[in-house]
């Protein structure tokens, strides 16, 4: 039986990876009703203009502004000029739209810096502490209270603000809202440009922390789209719970030779087990509401 | 690939180099020297492309094809980059007897069936003579039985699955078998390891023909491979693989992964203080010119498997690849697999050079598969047409802004 102490806090690490980006996503998803697979590559633009200023010489609280900067134009960009022309159209018509754009953007990223091999090192990525047989670094720290801090935070915010009242009814019915008042461009463009600045956060200490490529970043969004699916794709504190479970699970699976070469399938078998359960408990309440 | 300053950077040294450029502008041997010199000469002076150093080819472009990943998966395109660089070069100094050379990739897609279009495309369609300058893994596999049955022969510039070996129409200018077991040969006859970890990329049957010769290896040499941990391209969790390796316990940790997972893990490690024990060995696959850039000094002194000289190496040749590199491919990385498609591309061009007559596909082949002894300061040997060509391994290691020889042709049991 190995010992799952070490990958434990090692799948935390990676946990709050998946939840910091799956709270992204499904913050937007509840404030203007769009499933942004884009997040990923804006989190990949972010990362690597951070990497570029680095690079030459500059400050790191400038580069990573730089970055956050960066990534919440571009959503800021997409969410005035494209997410409301598709406004009217189904919800799986507008997340293709998003793939179109994550493509976009890290097609951007490939012209712009290519695929050659880089790492981010954040200054807090070489501190840390034991714990345990474990090194953890002070970037793995500040993922994971990001991530809770975020939830938190965004949680108050939509229940208990003007704005965050504004944003909800906005992805709930966007002509009613609309007609009660709300404003819907500045609305939106608020709810784009703070999920933006989210990711190209996210990105930085992704980057830091997995690896800067283009390619890897755009597409965690598909293990962090497994923590939001865990999350019922509404709760926050779900979707943080859920990411932090599919960092833990993958994680122990390394050690277990008879599924360790699968574990990369992880986040996949956890969602698709979470879908199977939301199916069966939306079918039990049916069968339910039918008997009584 | 590099970046747009990086690219900036190579036209300056291409424009510094151009003085100097042999390869570039004609003059000189088309055979390497042979000799093995070492990276401290740093006077040598690049060889030619081509002998003859005439001006631009305009006869009647004779079609060569290459199979390559540039999507879809795990590739190394730069290998088929770096033989359409020698290609262009021996195009603008003369070409083939005054033909230029028409190299025609196809992008497999990593899909097997693409690859077999791919060929049949360029056999059916394209006419081409041969394949020189191949660098997808799925080729030989897919596609040797189709080089068999129409003739024709393929010279690739990555080594491939061992089954490849025993195809008479194929050959390659690296050998995985001593790759793999050259890193392991080094854990334990430099590093005195007695349990090595391994990992290791799946890479479909690869990854396991990599842990059955390792193997093979450590328990003939009074060694024991204690762990293999094997993954998937795009790793995300390298301090669970980190972790994992550590518990078994080695002496030495050999890496045989492509170099944007190799990197995750080597710094995983340095993040958990294990870069001093175990001791690491990377593959080739792993480097490339700017790896110490990206690892940074807590990796001075990382042992790296090669069967090549250093990236860096002021060798003729070497310098001619780099040469060749800044100005016709400036985007490709310099590593070892863009100097085996510069090889593959090298002995090629000089097959065809010596047909007497019509170059056809039966001459081109004939010329192909009668190559031996063909000599490089790249290569630890002469090398011929066929298995067991690369029999012996360098090892070069990383200090603060390059590469140098630690070991230098060491031959690799049980890889001819």
């Amino acid at each position: 039986m190995p010992d799952f102490k070490p990958f434990i806090v090692s799948g935390l690490a990676l946990g709050a990876i998946y939840s910091l980006s799956g709270v992204g996503i499904v913050l937007l998803l509840r404030t203007s009703g769009v499933l942004n697979l884009a997040h990923g590559a804006l989190g990949a633009a972010s990362a690597l203009t951070c990497w570029q200023l680095l690079d030459d010489g500059n400050g790191e609280p400038l580069a990573i502004a730089a970055g956050v900067v960066v990534a919440a134009a571009l959503a800021a960009g997409y969410g005035l000029l494209i997410s409301p022309r598709l406004a009217g159209r189904e919800p799986v018509v507008q997340a293709a739209s998003s793939l179109g754009f994550a493509l976009a953007v890290l097609g951007g990223c490939l012209l712009i810096w290519g695929e050659e091999p880089r790492t981010l090192d954040l200054s807090t990525s070489l501190r840390g502490f034991f714990l345990g047989e474990v090194h953890v670094n002070t970037t793995q720290v500040i993922a994971l209270c990001l991530g809770l801090a975020t939830t938190l935070v965004a949680s108050i915010v939509l229940r208990a603000t003007r704005v965050g009242v504004a944003m909800r009814s906005l992805a709930c019915d966007r002509e009613l809202s609309a007609l009660l008042g709300v404003r819907v461009r500045r609305t939106e463009a608020l709810a784009w440009t703070a999920s933006g600045a989210l990711a190209g956060l996210a990105g930085i200490l992704l980057a830091s922390l997995v690896r800067l490529e283009p390619y890897t970043l755009t597409f965690l969004v598909i293990a962090s789209l497994a923590a939001a699916v865990l999350g019922g794709l509404r709760s926050l504190y779900g979707v943080f719970a859920g990411g932090l479970l599919i960092g833990v699970l993958q994680a122990c699976a390394t050690p277990v030779g008879a599924i360790s070469t699968y574990r990369d399938a992880t986040p996949f078998v956890v969602a698709i087990v979470a879908m199977l359960a939301l199916y069966a408990r939306g079918q039990g309440a049916a069968t339910g509401g039918r008997q009584a | 690939m590099r970046s747009p300053r990086t690219r900036a950077g190579g036209l300056v040294a291409v424009a510094a180099l151009a003085l100097a450029c042999a390869g570039c502008g004609g003059g000189g041997d088309a055979a390497g020297t042979g000799a093995a010199a070492t990276p401290s000469q740093t006077d040598a002076k690049a060889s030619a492309c081509v002998p003859s150093g005439h001006g631009p080819a305009t006869g009647k472009p004779i079609p060569v094809g290459a199979i390559v990943e540039k999507t879809g998966g795990p590739g190394v395109p730069q290998a088929t980059a770096a033989a359409a660089a020698y290609y262009d070069c021996v195009n603008a100094n003369g070409g083939i007897h005054g033909r230029p050379i028409k190299f025609l990739q196809f992008d497999s897609a990593y899909n097997p069936q693409k690859a077999g279009q791919g060929a049949d495309h360029l056999i059916d369609d394209e006419g081409v003579v041969a394949f020189a300058g191949t660098s997808s893994f799925l080729d030989c596999l897919v596609n040797g039985s189709t080089y068999r049955s129409k003739g024709i022969y393929s010279l690739a510039g990555v080594a491939g699955p061992p089954e490849c070996n025993n195809n008479t129409n194929i050959a390659a200018v690296d050998n995985g078998l001593a790759d793999w077991v050259g890193a392991v040969q080094y854990a334990v006859e430099a590093q005195g390891a007695k349990r090595i970890a391994l990992v290791v990329a799946k890479a479909g049957t690869i990854g396991d023909a990599i842990v059955a010769a390792d193997t093979a290896y450590a328990k003939a040499h009074g060694a024991e491979i204690v762990k293999v941990d094997k993954i998937d391209n795009g790793l995300k969790d390298a301090t669970s693989v980190v972790l994992d390796v550590a518990s078994a316990h080695p002496d030495a940790v050999v890496v045989n992964t492509l170099q944007q997972d190799a990197i995750a893990i080597l710094k995983a490690a340095q993040s958990q203080g294990l870069t001093q024990s175990p001791k690491w060995v990377c593959l080739s696959l792993c480097y490339s010119d700017n790896l110490p850039k990206v690892l940074g000094s807590g990796w001075k002194g990382l042992p790296i498997q090669t069967p090549f000289q250093p990236v860096d190496a002021q060798t003729p040749d070497n310098l001619l690849y780099r040469q060749v590199m800044a100005k016709y491919a400036p985007s490709a990385p310099l590593d070892p697999f863009s100097q085996g498609g510069f090889l593959a591309a090298r002995i090629f061009t000089q097959a065809l050079l010596g047909i007497d007559g019509p170059i056809t596909r039966a001459s081109a082949g004939k010329a192909l598969k009668d190559v031996s002894g063909f000599r490089s300061d790249e290569l630890c040997g002469p090398w011929h047409f066929g298995a067991g060509a690369i029999t012996s391994q360098r090892v070069v290691k990383m200090t603060e802004d390059g590469f140098e020889l630690a070991s230098d042709c060491k031959p690799v049991p049980g890889a001819s």
